[in-house]
């Protein structure tokens, strides 16, 4: 199951593994830097909850959900490091 | 000027580099503002003079002109925006000698991206890290010779706050940290460039040499014609000379620190209409290939400081500009703020004292000085009433407008509106528009003309045409006295609700017609967002200066031209008639035979006097000037007999949403770029008009005759 970088939440880190989509947003996410196994911390949802910030390359872009649901990652972590099962592990206890 | 530049500098760079600082303090003198052809992207070109190191220049006594020429801010060259196709396009038609490659020393990674697609386009380079301050603050270390090796490119540090300029001793005073490495680092630049024009230009023109896997998509026009001349025109011995020539300018490169990679240059152009099916071109695969590059040389040559100054500070402020709760009130504030300085008290302050000035004083002193010369009264009358009232009532504008530049160029260049389109996207994004159309949107509540000029911040070429649209539907600050003077008269009872109405209707006029527009004329992909939220920064002062003077000359200008001639022909129509005699009353003058000859259209909507169709026709030069003619043309008695109330409520919509005025039209025919789309727009915004004001008047006569 692959997930997509709209299902991340706020606060959390992930790798890219993917982008889909069409040419124009796969290529302008590309020129980004946003590429294949680069890390994307997502920092917030804009007061409407869309779009999203997120800080990648020590820099913060905006993208809308929509766009971001093209995005495919891996490994979701919190900012700490701590992989997520292991956060949701402690927040549960 | 132009003509006698020896050299072409092309500045290049993301947006937010400091790019237009720089350019600003390479040519302090003789730059010029314009547009790139055939779109509304802003070009500058600027002069500066420097001492060559040119044998052949020094001959020609030392000092020689180089042409600087700013690009717009890109993040890469691919055929996916109108800018990076100017950009691209520039480069290869152009050549210019030597390409100055801004980089924000902070953001290096994504920065340097630029500069590899720019190396693949074959000109000299120099990369010049800025924001060294900053980077200084961080305290994170660069290898600058060594990063220069790698990047094959001389790379020379600057900041763009240091030295002698103005903004620079503000900052010492202020206590800003001034970087060290930095120090005389535009200097430097400047002389590195000098050392690099030296080497010459290529003696012949550059060849397409056969490369790399874009080869088929490459224009193939040009790169024949290019063979061509090389068969017809080279014989063996003058090839022979050129290629020793053009190793001595390598070599001569070459010990400026610039080298070509080996890796080929690829010089494809762009055709701008690529950009209407980006969505089939996969252009870039190597992207991830360069990351990866950058990254290796980044981690070859930086030591990343432990603090990071600017992107603490910037997390801060945002966690309180976009906060969830915040965010939109603090926007809310500031936007109210913005408007009632603007067109409220202070505004208004200033604009009476140009109209005291200019209409009044400067009015009255020629129309004596003409009597008493003897002038006739025709040109007296033409000088006073027709060129200043006219000019004058626009010019009333500016002090509003320059206040209004003030506060929005200055939350543009602290990168405060990358936040509001952030904020406000959501909403426009349901009407098939992005957060970029939400500032002329609400500027057009207090004056069309800067709100239709601001729709430039919009970036997809549909999208913007489609808020220029629908702006002039946002009620200005112009239109309220016509109103107020039909609410006072024929609706006392219900001021407040029957004005808040109209200011209602024309945001969902606008709404409407934006969904409207946006699937049926200006359909287009639908463009991803996909925008930077760059760290909060002081703006340079010269810079934010200079973004404000540019956007008030751009008024002042269309001011002096285009409105001066419209202001003469309409004082014309107004007060000559057909056989060119000036007219006895303004029923007979041209203006009032076109009137009564129009009236009958306006029956339907029930106010089909020719007086009320004059009025209207005024309303083109200003607004305001509807009350004037209203005042001059009736009686109040025959005023308030002549409008029922549902045609009094039918000419206020009419008035709401009809054509805009004579400066309005001339910034919309400006930034749409064609007289066609401006007609097209005066005329869809005339036929909406004319449909609402019907279907209001049908609406009342059918309410009043029940009820």
């Amino acid at each position: 199951m692959t997930k997509t970088l709209s299902e991340v939440k706020p606060g959390r880190t992930c790798k890219v593994v993917n982008i889909g989509g069409t040419n124009l947003l796969k290529n302008r996410l590309l020129c980004m830097g946003v590429t294949p196994g680069t890390t994307i911390e997502v920092v917030k949802a804009a007061p409407l909850g869309d779009p999203i910030e997120l800080k990648i390359r020590r820099y913060n872009l905006a993208i809308r959900k929509s766009e971001a649901s093209d995005i495919f990652i891996e490994d979701i972590r919190d900012s700490s490091g701590a992989a997520d099962g292991v956060a949701e592990g402690v927040s549960e206890s | 000027m132009t003509e006698q530049a020896a050299y072409t500098i092309a500045l290049a760079g993301n947006p937010n580099c400091g790019k237009t600082t720089l350019f600003n303090r390479l040519t302090k003198s003789g730059q010029k503002v314009g547009n790139w052809p055939g779109v509304t992207i802003e070009k500058k070109v600027g002069f500066y003079t420097t001492r060559s190191q040119n044998a052949a220049d020094a001959a020609a006594g030392g000092k020689v002109t180089v042409r600087v020429v700013d690009l717009p801010g890109i993040y890469s060259l691919t055929p996916y925006s109108e800018e990076e196709i100017i950009a691209r396009n520039y480069i290869v038609d152009e050549s210019p000698d030597l390409i100055i490659n801004i980089i924000d020393g902070t953001n290096l990674e994504r920065n340097l991206y630029l500069t590899f697609q720019l190396k693949k386009l074959g000109r000299p380079m120099i990369a010049a890290l800025n924001m060294m301050d900053e980077v200084e603050q961080n305290n994170t270390e660069i290898d600058f010779d060594k990063m220069s090796a790698l990047l094959g490119i001389p790379v020379i540090p600057i900041s763009a706050l240091e030295g002698k300029s103005f903004s620079a001793k503000v900052a010492k005073l202020a206590g800003h940290h001034m970087s060290k490495v930095a120090e005389g680092g535009i200097d430097r630049l400047i002389s590195k460039a000098d050392e690099i024009l030296s080497c010459g230009r290529p003696s012949a023109p550059s060849f397409n040499d056969g490369s790399g896997a874009l080869e088929s998509r490459r224009e193939s026009h040009e790169s024949q014609e290019s063979h061509e001349s090389q068969e017809f025109h080279e014989s063996p011995e003058s090839q022979k000379s050129q290629e020793s020539q053009e190793s001595r300018r390598e070599t001569c490169l070459i010990e400026t620190g610039v080298q070509n990679d080996g890796e080929g240059v690829e010089k494809t152009k762009f055709d701008p209409a690529l950009l209407k099916k980006a969505e089939t071109i996969d252009y870039d695969a190597q992207s991830a290939v360069i990351y990866e590059r950058i990254e290796k040389i980044i981690s070859a040559t930086v030591r990343e400081g432990e603090r990071s100054v600017q992107r603490e500070r910037t997390r801060k402020i945002d966690s309180v500009l976009t906060n969830k709760w915040l965010g939109f009130p603090i926007f809310l504030v500031m936007m109210l703020a913005v408007f009632q300085i603007s067109f409220g008290a202070v505004g208004l302050f200033f604009s009476g004292l140009i109209d005291a000035g200019f209409n009044e004083l400067l009015a009255g002193y020629i129309e004596n000085w003409f009597t008493a010369a003897g002038t006739s009264g025709w040109m007296t009358d033409l000088v006073v009433n027709g060129i200043i009232a006219g000019v004058g009532s626009v010019l009333v504008f500016i002090p509003q407008l320059v206040i209004l530049f003030t506060f929005l160029t200055l939350l543009e260049d602290t990168g405060y509106m990358a936040r509001a389109a952030f904020l406000m996207d959501r909403v426009f994004y349901k009407l098939g528009l992005s957060g970029k159309s939400f500032i002329p949107m609400l500027l057009g509540f207090g004056c069309t003309v800067p709100a239709i000029m601001t729709a430039r911040a919009v970036d997809n070429e549909a999208d913007r045409k489609a808020t220029i649209f629908i702006t002039p539907f946002m009620s200005c600050g112009a239109r309220l006295p016509i109103y107020i003077l039909f609410i006072g008269t024929f609706f006392a009872a219900h001021q407040g609700l029957i004005m808040l109405s109209l200011y209602v209707l024309g945001i969902l006029v606008a709404v409407v017609s934006a969904w409207l527009l946006k699937k049926t004329v200006f359909k287009g992909p639908r463009s991803p967002f996909i925008m930077e939220l760059p760290p909060y920064r002081f703006p340079d002062l010269y810079t934010y200066l200079h973004h404000v003077w540019e956007k008030t000359r751009g008024f002042i200008i269309r001011a002096g031209t285009i409105i001066f001639v419209m202001s003469i022909v309409i004082w014309f129509v107004q007060g000559y008639d057909f056989s060119l005699a000036p007219a006895s009353d303004t029923s007979q003058s041209i203006l009032g035979v076109f009137g009564t000859a129009i009236a009958p259209l306006f029956s339907p909507l029930g106010f089909g006097d020719w007086r009320a169709a004059v009025t209207l026709m005024t309303g083109f030069i200003t607004k305001e000037a509807m009350v004037s003619t209203i005042s001059i043309l009736f009686t109040e008695a025959e005023f308030e007999a002549l409008f029922t109330l549902p045609a009094a409520y039918a000419f206020t919509v009419f008035t709401l949403l009809y054509l805009p005025c004579v400066a309005a039209f001339s910034v919309i025919r400006r930034e749409l770029g064609s007289w066609k789309l401006a007609f097209a727009a005066a005329g869809y915004q005339t036929a909406v008009a004319y449909v609402a004001a019907f279907l209001v008047y049908r609406a009342g006569m059918f309410l009043s005759f029940y009820l």
